[in-house]
């Protein structure tokens, strides 16, 4: 039971706690989308590459734009395509279904095998548009009227859903969910994401890094705190300038890595840090 | 016993449904707690919780709600449940093959495991460390069914739910005051989308356009439609100076948002100074040369704009209620209000300070407005409290 229940362990790049891993697990064995909250850079979308990795499964990626329509998911019909081919007489008009183009949940839907569908940034679309999915996500189905086709799942996905929290999703979907939110990982952790990509990295510069990293979103009133991603960023910056560091926390070089808006670099840059001191 | 958890959680506000109760039930039958206690926790909270803004409310409750379940209790169910073997077999059949215990030897080990725990968390108390390893030790040997082993460990490692009391979700409780982007998400509330603006501007619709085409088979026919327009009109009328002088960085930030929100089709600010008067001020700073007759607002913008008062409602009562002495013709402060509510029947009143416990506590101008306009907190709850309101037809 259990090597069936419990089938994602972390792999070897991504450091997760126990927390999501058990939320994880439980939303793959219960076939519930999987909801993820949290700060930008707290690897959100990683999450989803990881259980891909781990269950070795292939991973389908549909990013959310703000323009985006529940139908662009499922299918388009390519009608103008076909009013083109109808002019010029072109073979197979008739025939509807070579105008039909999968999206991404149909794709997943219509695939092989078992795949990690990850639903990228669910709330930058409009209001509604969690609510034009719920049938399909909970029956893993879906209708196309123009071929009277049913496209059903033959091996429902996992679908992991990613929000940055920007508009409130509807309760109706978010029954239909499991949830969890990353919280920021401690300085413990984040050790263990550091090593995980920079597996040779002197552990003193881990310390320095960390000891500027914890103290840089601590101790400023920063609009937009530097996350893991920002962090990881930095630390590749670091290593290719050659820059000393020695005296990461005083002088806090290439900061530009780590703040990305002109107010926040300001703030720091105006109480001693950036070589003034 | 999970029942009367959920009717604590709904009794708290928090929104349960029965659909989220039928699948933690599911996911503890699939065994998906692991038979800990913390993976009961999370898989409660996975289930049932959809926002980290009601993580902290669930961690106290279930802190609270698991904390007060004695051990008593449990060893009396579990007890039932030991003497009655048809039962046992029935519901940790599987679990017992699994472990390839007999269910004579289990009820056994249980009730030893139970003596043991007792004992812990008695000589223990309020060691979370010793506690917990109890608990580990209940993993490994045997413990009762998937069903009834939350309470198992909940009854040996009490001290573990201690721990569960100090969780980390505070900053995320939405009744407290705000930022700009969550004002501004808060007005996106205040939209009528509608297409029957005035006729005459007019976009392509695209698919009508082609679905028309088609129809005619290829020949261009060509479909226009009015553009779809929030046509909703705001008048907002905020206290400025005096006693507001506190809230002074949050109504700028009210006012930057409704500025960048932007999506109404008219957006009119007026100010006024602790009460409405004769005279409403155009400008922040009350500036005497700055005004408009009050009554021009009133004659000339039309009822169909939503109107939000911003202030403190804390008034001395002669500026509110005047027996029209000294000559005075103007109407007075409640008049001035209750007008506006006449006139315009979408309005709420936006006050930025805590609300006491005790209506009777808030100062007597509040409890007065608040029988002429519907009163909201300006926080995040009461912003879309009031927004929402707005929306709604009287």
């Amino acid at each position: 039971m259990s090597d069936r229940t419990f089938r994602f362990e972390s792999v070897d790049n991504y450091i997760i706690s126990d927390d999501l891993k058990l939320t994880a697990n439980i939303a793959i064995s219960m076939n519930k989308p999987l909801l993820v909250k949290g700060e930008p850079g707290t690897g959100k979308t990683a999450l989803a590459e990881a259980i891909a990795e781990a269950l070795d499964m292939p991973l389908i990626i549909w990013s959310i734009k703000s323009t985006t329509k529940a139908q662009d998911g499922l299918y388009n019909y390519d009608v103008v395509r076909r009013l083109y081919d109808s002019e010029l007489g072109n073979e197979g008009v008739d025939d509807i279904k070579q105008y039909i183009k999968l999206g991404k949940i149909g794709e997943a839907f219509t695939s092989d095998e078992q795949c990690v569908l990850l639903i990228d940034e669910i709330d930058k679309a409009d209001l509604e548009f969690p609510n034009d999915l719920l049938w399909e996500l909970d029956r893993m189905e879906f209708y196309i009227p123009e071929t009277d086709e049913t496209i059903k799942a033959k091996h429902p996905p996992i679908v992991i859903i990613t929000s940055n929290a920007e508009k409130e999703l509807p309760d109706a979907f978010l029954r239909r969910c499991a949830f969890h939110y990353i919280e920021f990982p401690d300085t413990e952790m984040m050790r263990d994401i550091i090593l995980a990509h920079y597996p040779d990295l002197e552990s003193d510069l881990i310390e320095q890094v960390l000891d500027a990293f914890f103290y840089v979103r601590q101790y400023f009133d920063l609009k937009k705190k530097p996350g893991t991603s920002e962090l990881l960023d930095w630390i590749s910056a670091l290593k290719l300038s050659g820059i000393p560091t020695d005296r990461l926390r005083q002088d806090l070089p290439l900061a530009g890595f780590l703040m990305k808006k002109d107010e926040d670099l300001a703030a720091v840059k105006k109480s001693g840090f950036g070589g003034l001191r | 016993m999970f029942l009367e958890f959920l009717m604590l959680l709904r009794s708290q506000g928090l929104k349960v449904s029965m659909h989220e109760w039928l699948s933690l039930m599911q996911g503890l039958r699939m065994g998906l707690h692991q038979q800990t206690l913390n993976g009961f926790y999370i898989l409660c909270r996975t289930l049932i919780i959809k926002t980290e803004s009601d993580m902290y409310k669930f961690d106290q409750l279930f802190h609270s709600f698991f904390k007060s379940i004695s051990p008593e209790e449990v060893r009396q169910e579990l007890g039932e449940m030991l003497n009655d073997p048809e039962t046992l077999q029935n519901s940790c059949g599987k679990y017992l093959q699994h472990r390839q215990l007999s269910p004579r030897l289990a009820s056994e080990t249980i009730a030893r495991r139970l003596d043991a725990c007792e004992e812990s968390s008695q000589s223990l108390a309020g060691s979370g460390q010793a506690a917990s390893n109890v608990v580990g030790a209940g993993d490994g040997g045997g413990t009762a069914s998937p069903g009834t082993g939350g309470q198992m460990q909940g009854s040996g490692g009490k001290s573990i739910i201690h721990a569960q009391g100090d969780r980390r979700f505070r900053d995320w409780r939405t009744d407290c005051t705000i930022e700009s982007r969550q004002f501004q998400m808060a007005f996106r509330l205040l939209r009528e989308l509608s297409r029957k603006l005035n006729a005459s501007e007019e976009e392509l619709d695209i698919n009508q356009t082609i679905h028309a085409t088609c129809n005619r088979g290829g020949i261009l026919d060509i479909r226009m439609q009015p553009p779809r327009r929030n046509r909703l009109k705001v008048m907002v009328l905020i206290d400025s100076g005096g006693s507001m002088r506190p809230f002074e960085q949050l109504c700028s930030l009210l006012f930057q948002s409704l500025h960048k929100a932007n999506t109404f089709t008219d957006l009119k600010i007026y100010y006024f100074h602790n009460c409405l008067e004769g005279k409403t001020y155009l400008d922040p700073s009350i500036d005497t040369d700055k005004t408009i007759d009050t009554r021009w607002i009133l004659k000339n913008i039309s009822d169909d704009y939503r109107v939000i008062f911003v202030g403190d409602a804390d008034m001395a009562l002669h500026e509110l209620v005047s027996d029209g002495g000294y000559g005075n013709t103007d109407p007075d402060g409640i008049t001035w209000f209750k007008m506006f509510k006449e006139k315009y029947s979408h309005s709420i009143w936006l006050h930025p300070q805590e609300r006491e416990e005790n209506i009777m506590w808030m100062g007597e101008s509040f409890i007065e407005i608040e029988k002429v306009f519907p009163m909201y907190q300006l926080s995040i709850d009461g912003l879309k409290e009031g927004m929402y309101r707005l929306m709604k037809a009287h």
